[in-house]
């Protein structure tokens, strides 16, 4: 039998908010209005096929004061007192919350009592705290903070000792992943019978949670080694205009880098059970500015030499070059060219530069060709983005639906993860980005792997803030 | 003065614009307003309902005054009177032409084989009968569920289907066709049939009569249409009727049953005229391997009259009767409707009471107030005033332990200045029904007017709070509304809530669900 926890509480106070973050199922239903839940619904959290916990998201209590009175007037065996309540009133319309609530408990699942903080304790939530202490079940209570405006935990926590095993403050609009696994460590605690086997769900978690992480390195690696090698070319004749092919040649080249991004963007999305919301996870975050805009780059915090290089991306110029169909392997000299014309633009705030210097050369039988990028910056950047936007999903709660007065992160100036790189990170970079872009046909493996190993650990760093 | 349906639907209207005003600058000039209205007409009305007439009638001259400037042209009132003419007209239509074209191709005769007597009467005349069977017990059923109080009448699946085809899909076929004709009114037509639509239950007893009528329309229609389009074929062609039947049944059978029929109007017309006489049945008995050519040309033709009074007195006459009934049953109902309902007597207070001015900046005083209601309202000059209002006493029900006396003055005197009762006494209530029942029981209901219970905002209305507001209402005096006012956490610096809070709107759908309409939410608002 797998550990089973139904999650009960008056109506609106954010049980299947709960719900959803701990088993970070973000299609559960949340609703700011009350009573949307009827009837009780199984989570199960399975692992390499295997069930290993339960949550049951249950309605809320409807009529605890006439539920109470029963309770207390009950003469009977007392460990069976949620069974008989429902084999009494299953057919009572009056009863059926009630009775669909406390359906788990009969069947012997654990409680999790979740209660708004920001609101004040009243009498309804006495009786349930009452009637749920008189179910003799293992209890747990959570206070879920739904709005920060006001906080009334205090007085939650001092009615919450009198009737629960262990009591927990756990914001499933801010919960994330080390959030979750203190709080099953709590549960532990409430029933030494569950303590051996929600030991190994949480062994199971954070197996996961790894496995996760070494995906997510792989994938970032994977597309940083696509984007940095990645190049476009095209023919061009005498008759062609140029600008027109460069600015297309351009384009398609930002085109497919971004495409790369946001493949590997939502196969983490993916990774991390995220469904839905992706509109407001990049809102607040330098995602939402183009891979290609200044903007993002300055938000990671380049220096303004850094930036003068970079424009070699910026500028719109990131180095289309002149092939000659016959000598590709020549391509390098004019890469190096375009850099330095798109630098110049991005210092001197003009394309003149550019344009004049195109005019000048001949194009007879020759190839456009754009990429792959020489700019050790683009790599930093290509990194960073990938482990912001790991940060964002897994800072991610499931449960969490923006509400009004929660606009979520405002961290907009969020520099970005490379620039706190060691001295011996950065080698491992550059190292990695030469064995990419560099003319040697065998790469180093050993390089690879050193900077795949570099990236899971930011990534565990990442997942421990 | 007589109120008409289309009256009850703008003085809905109006009430309903009313209570969506949500600045204290609005609900001051609407304060003011109000009185001025009823100092106007103070000396020519005699009861509340004339009172109530002609506050209506001013509000419809001041907005055809600012018609311009509104989002409708049209009251939902006029739309609504408006629409219902047309759909008695389209019913009108679509009977007679129905009924016509059924009887014309019906009754087409080549020559080579009599109508058939037995299919046309089952048509048009036993079919009749059966549905007019089927409205009279509907309308049994109704009056029996409305005195017994039960209204199964109103959840049933006719009722839904019925309500449903007059206010969602015709509407929607007007909407597709005359949306140019319609033009400006269209907004109008639209919150006519909102407003139906979501009072439908509300306004049952109203709303009825007129789809009652609508369908009896088409039914009449479709009858005389009927009648009219069988009368015009035996004028204009040469008709002949017979009967046949595989049962051998004897024509001395088919005589008793016709003669049976004629009962109604035997006594009128001549036999020969009223029904086929035994000898022109016989004769006009279809034997199919014998062929027309024996029959005589006198009896195929002697059903016609028989035909023509069927469907006279089976199809028109009943409904033409049950139209009657329809319209003498609509007008008792709206002579009846209760003015006297909550929402009625809130206005009637608002006209009735004197305007409190404090003579002020306005705009200061209501922010100071908002600022801080729980200090600032026992200082502010506004409070200190008492203006009696009509003399209207309430009983206020607080829950215990949850808001402090200090804040339960500042709801007392807000309710006394603003809402123009006077507070009679204070009950502290548990929400346990047996504990508080006893006690509110021994107060003396005699005198009061209206009770108040005080409850926070954001505590769902789950389902025993419900019970507990159903159960309280049952022992108070049918006519005794009791009002549920909602405020803001109790430990709250600001109670006000406003009108586009989310748990505002829960509490209205909640208790709207209670069908009672002397149970009524409304928020603590800031005034």
């Amino acid at each position: 039998m797998i550990p089973e926890f139904a999650v009960l509480g008056h109506p609106n106070e954010g049980k299947s908010s709960v719900v959803s973050t701990l088993t970070e199922n973000d299609q559960i239903k949340v609703s700011p209005v009350p009573g949307e839940t009827t009837i009780s619904k199984k989570y199960t959290i399975i692992i390499d096929g295997r069930d290993i916990i339960r949550f049951v998201d249950t309605p809320g209590f409807q009529v605890p004061k006439q539920t109470l009175e029963w309770f207390k007037a009950f003469e009977g065996d007392q460990d069976k007192i949620a069974g008989r309540f429902i084999d009494t009133f299953k057919n009572d319309p009056f009863y059926a919350d009630e009775c669909e609530l406390l359906d788990p408990v009969a069947r012997g699942a654990g409680i999790i009592y979740v209660v708004d903080g920001s609101r004040p304790v009243r009498d309804d939530d006495l009786a349930e705290m009452e009637i749920l202490r008189l179910t003799g079940r293992p209890r747990m209570a959570i206070i879920n903070s739904k709005t920060s405006e006001k906080d009334y935990t205090q007085d939650w926590k001092f009615e919450f000792r009198k009737h629960f095993n262990s009591i927990r403050v756990f914001n499933s609009n801010k919960a994330n992943f080390s959030e979750r696994i203190k709080m099953l460590e709590s549960l532990k605690s409430i029933d030494q019978e569950w303590e051996i086997l929600l030991s190994r769900v949480i062994q199971a978690f954070k197996q996961d949670w790894q496995k996760r992480n070494a995906q997510v390195s792989a994938l970032i690696l994977k597309t940083i080694e696509k984007s940095l090698s990645f190049s476009i070319s095209e023919s061009i004749k005498e008759s062609s205009d140029q600008e027109k092919i460069k600015e297309k040649l351009n384009e398609k080249y930002q085109a497919n880098i971004k495409a790369l991004e946001n493949k590997m963007f939502k196969q983490i999305r993916a990774l991390f059970k995220h469904h839905l919301f992706e509109v407001h996870l990049v809102e607040y975050s330098i995602l939402k500015h183009d891979l290609f805009s200044k903007q993002t780059w300055e938000l990671l915090g380049l220096t303004k030499e850094q930036l003068a290089a970079a424009g070699a991306i910026i500028g719109g110029t990131m180095g289309a070059v002149i092939d000659t169909a016959a000598a590709g392997v020549t391509f390098g000299v004019f890469t190096a060219l375009g850099g330095v014309l798109g630098a110049g633009s991005a210092l001197l705030g003009g394309k003149k530069i550019t344009k004049k210097k195109w005019s000048g050369i001949r194009f007879g039988g020759d190839k456009l060709k754009l990429g792959p990028n020489k700019n050790l910056q683009f790599l930093y950047i290509l990194i960073d983005r990938a482990l912001i936007y790991y940060s964002h999903i897994i800072n991610r709660p499931h449960g969490k639906r923006d509400l009004p007065g929660h606009p979520g992160n405002s961290d907009s100036k969020k520099k970005g993860f490379s620039t706190r790189f060691t001295s011996s990170q950065r080698n491992i970079c550059a190292k990695f980005f030469k064995a990419i872009t560099g003319n040697s046909f065998i790469k180093d493996k050993k390089v690879i792997v050193r900077f795949e190993e570099l990236i899971e650990n930011v990534l565990n760093e990442i997942s421990k803030e | 003065m007589h109120i008409r349906l289309k009256d009850i639907i703008d003085l809905d209207y109006f009430i309903n614009m009313d209570e969506a005003v949500d600045s204290s600058e609005e609900i001051h000039s609407q304060t003011v307003r109000d009185r001025k209205i009823y100092n106007q007409i103070k000396d020519t009305s005699q009861t509340e309902s004339t009172l109530l007439l002609k506050w209506l009638a001013f509000r419809k001259e001041q907005f055809v005054k600012g018609r311009d400037k509104k989002k409708i042209s049209q009251l939902p009132g006029t739309v609504f009177s408006t629409l219902f003419s047309w759909m008695v007209y389209a019913m009108v239509l679509s009977g007679s032409i129905t009924g016509i074209s059924l009887a014309y191709s019906f009754l087409a005769y080549h020559g080579n084989r009599p109508i058939n007597v037995t299919i046309f009467l089952f048509l048009f005349v036993l079919l009749q009968v059966l549905l007019l069977l089927f409205t009279l017990t509907l309308l049994m059923l109704r009056h029996v569920g409305t005195k017994n109080r039960k209204n199964f009448f109103n959840t049933s699946i006719l009722h839904t289907l019925i309500f449903s085809l007059f206010f969602n899909v015709v509407p929607k076929m007007i909407k597709k066709t005359g949306q140019q004709v319609l033009n400006k009114n269209f907004d109008a037509m639209e919150y006519a049939l909102s407003i139906m639509r979501m009072k439908g239950r509300e306004y049952d007893a109203l709303l009825f009569w007129p789809v009652f009528l609508m369908t009896s329309v088409f039914a009449f229609a479709f009858s005389t249409g009927a009648l009219g389009g069988t009368f015009f074929r035996v004028v204009v062609s040469d008709m002949a009727f017979g009967w046949q039947s595989t049962l051998m049944a004897s024509s001395e059978a088919v005589y008793d049953l016709v003669s049976f029929i004629a009962i109604p109007w035997s006594w009128l017309l001549p036999e020969s005229f009223a029904h086929p006489t035994l000898e022109q049945i016989e004769g006009s008995r279809i034997i199919l391997k014998d062929g027309i050519s024996t029959l005589a040309t006198p009896d195929l033709v002697s059903w016609w009259p028989f035909i023509c009074m069927g469907i006279l007195i089976y199809g028109v006459i009943p409904r033409a009767l049950l139209i009657i009934t329809g319209i003498l049953a609509q007008k008792r109902v709206i002579r009846h409707f209760n003015l006297k309902g909550p929402r009625y007597r809130q206005l009637m207070a608002r006209m009735q009471s004197p305007v409190m001015d404090i003579g002020s900046d306005r705009t200061k005083q209501s922010k100071s107030v908002e600022k801080n209601v729980n200090t600032d309202m026992e200082k502010s000059p506004c409070f200190n005033n008492n203006p009696k209002g009509p003399d209207q006493n309430v009983l206020l029900l607080i829950p215990q332990n949850v808001y402090p006396d200090d804040i339960i003055k500042s709801i007392t005197r807000k309710i006394e200045n603003h809402m123009f009762f006077s507070v009679k006494e204070i009950q502290k209530i548990s929400f346990d029904f047996d504990r508080d029942a006893d006690t509110i029981r021994q107060m003396d209901q005699g005198d009061i007017y209206q009770v108040i219970l005080v409850h926070e905002v954001w505590q769902p209305p789950i389902r025993g709070i419900l019970h507990y507001i159903d159960q309280l209402k049952a022992i108070m005096p049918e006519e005794t509304a009791l009002c549920i006012l909602l405020t803001q956490d109790a430990g709250q610096v600001d109670l006000f809530v406003e009108s586009t809070n989310i748990n505002y709107k829960v509490w209205k759908k909640a208790v709207f669900k209670l069908e009672n309409p002397y149970i009524i939410v409304k928020r603590f608002a800031e005034q």
